[in-house]
């Protein structure tokens, strides 16, 4: 399954729309819509994750990686909208307590 | 026991989830729960394609039974056998802490830990000519983080 990834820019946020299930097949293009981001500093980026039922291991390396750039850029990096199945798995993999999570 | 082929990761991991699909019908489990089984498989199915078969593609067998179907216990086995190369050194299938991702998030055993986290029971057999996997979910436990 592939996932449709949409950004929208509004000031200082940066909005990134997910859909689709998030494996090692399309966790890449995740990385690739995510990583340009960080380059023109925006103080706020909101991962929306309503569109996503399904989210492995590299889903979540993803994110985390996200999480560390935002760091290392001085702003805020913040998910939205998780599933039920997805939000699972960040309780799971014991990160639900490390991100920004805005249900 | 039915046997997939691994010739590519997607459709073999296809495979492998609707076998586990067909083992649940009827059991009445939540999303969650069968999200967690599906979990567990494609991140064991995704480290035996990486890691054994060096993405190269390579033989996989793979059986799922319930254990016991009462009110109080009801276990479902999934044993996955591969013929990679045999791993002798079973604390590289130990998970990561998860905590250490935040400053290391590149680090390997994310894959693992959720597979310890979603099962009840997980355990590595090495054979003469691969390694056995089995995995044992007790769905019905009540849905909590372990």
């Amino acid at each position: 399954m592939s996932i449709q990834i949409e950004v929208e820019h509004a000031g200082d946020q940066a909005t990134l729309a997910v859909q689709g299930d998030v494996t090692i097949h399309t966790s890449p293009k995740l990385r690739n819509a995510l990583k340009p981001l960080f380059a023109s500093k925006p103080k706020h980026i909101l991962v929306n994750l309503g569109g996503v039922e399904f989210m492995d291991s590299s889903g979540i390396a993803t994110l985390v990686e996200g999480l560390q750039w935002s760091q290392s850029s001085g702003g805020r990096f913040v998910l939205e909208g998780l599933t039920e199945t997805v939000q699972d798995v960040f309780k799971l993999a014991k990160l639900d307590t490390i991100f920004e999570i805005k249900a | 026991m039915p046997s997939i082929h691994l010739s590519g990761r997607k459709e073999g991991l296809h495979a492998l989830q609707k076998l586990a699909d067909e083992a649940c019908t009827g059991k009445c489990l939540s999303v969650i729960q069968l999200n967690r089984i599906a979990l567990a498989l494609d991140e064991l199915f995704a480290n035996i394609h990486a890691h054994g078969y060096a993405n190269q593609g390579g033989d996989i067998e793979c059986s799922a039974q319930w254990l016991g179907d009462t009110k109080e216990q009801c276990l479902l086995e999934i044993k996955l056998r591969d013929f990679a190369p045999v791993i002798q050194d079973v604390a590289c299938c130990q998970g990561v802490d998860p905590t250490t991702l935040k400053k290391h998030p590149v680090a390997g055993g994310l894959g693992m830990h959720l597979i310890y986290a979603t099962t009840e029971t997980f355990e590595h057999m090495p054979l003469d000519d691969g390694n056995q996997w089995r995995l044992v979910f007790n769905p019905k436990k009540e849905e909590e983080g372990h």
